[in-house]
């Protein structure tokens, strides 16, 4: 299966650890968060098993984003850590 | 008339018990006045039914507000425990990666180039607005 990056933005409902996030996260062949809503995600799986996965931990009070990400473009300002990540994924 | 010996070593133990900040903290503190309030006063009328009466109300009022608490604490635990500027910080960024949950000192923020500022080129094209054909 191709790898591909997703962006995810997660609101969890009240309750939800953030633990169990990042549980559900780690089926992903690698992540890296840029802050507690958002996650960069490297995955073979595509956007409706990812809203499969996260759904239980955002509905009804929460939200949910999950789109695929467009690599050929990209710029920015983020940390180091970040762009090493990311770019040594893309090559 | 000082205190005796085992009272005293009880009180200074009690001194460095140190409530949480946040909701939780300052709910706790007056919970602790009023109950000591109540008792003061029953104490000072040394009547029996309103000892009674003060006993129960500080029982209902302690587990009353302890079961709301815990539950709010349970559902925002951050928001329970931190004081406004901390629970502030919390809520900032949080570098992590997948093994790495906290990245405890990232690198400095750069472009994708590693570049840390923008030449005049970029400025100039950043300065125009998006075209719509």
């Amino acid at each position: 299966m191709p790898k591909s990056f997703y962006i995810i933005y997660i609101k969890s409902k009240p309750g939800v650890m953030h633990s169990q996030v990042e549980t559900k996260m780690n089926a992903a062949v690698d992540w890296f968060r840029i802050n507690n809503d958002f996650y960069v995600v490297y995955t073979t799986s595509d956007e409706e098993k990812w809203q499969a996965r996260l759904l239980p931990l955002v509905n009804p009070n929460g939200s949910l984003f999950v789109c695929k990400l467009d690599t050929t473009h990209y710029g920015g300002w983020l940390t180091e850590d970040f762009w090493k990540w990311f770019q040594g994924k893309i090559i | 008339m000082g205190l005796p010996p085992q009272l005293d070593a009880i009180i200074q133990r009690a001194e460095k018990v140190t409530l949480p900040g946040g909701v939780v903290g300052k709910v706790c503190k007056v919970l602790i006045v009023a109950c000591l309030s109540i008792a003061a006063i029953a104490c000072a009328l040394r009547i029996m039914w309103v000892s009674v009466l003060a006993l129960a109300f500080i029982f209902l009022l302690v587990f009353v507000l302890l079961w709301k608490l815990i539950n709010f604490a349970n559902k925002n635990p951050a928001a329970a425990l931190l004081e406004g500027a901390e629970f502030l910080v919390h809520e900032q960024t949080h570098l992590g990666m997948k093994g790495i949950p906290l990245l405890e000192n990232p690198a400095p923020h750069k472009s994708p180039t590693g570049s840390t500022e923008m030449t005049v080129e970029e400025t100039a094209k950043a300065s125009l607005p998006d075209t719509n054909p």
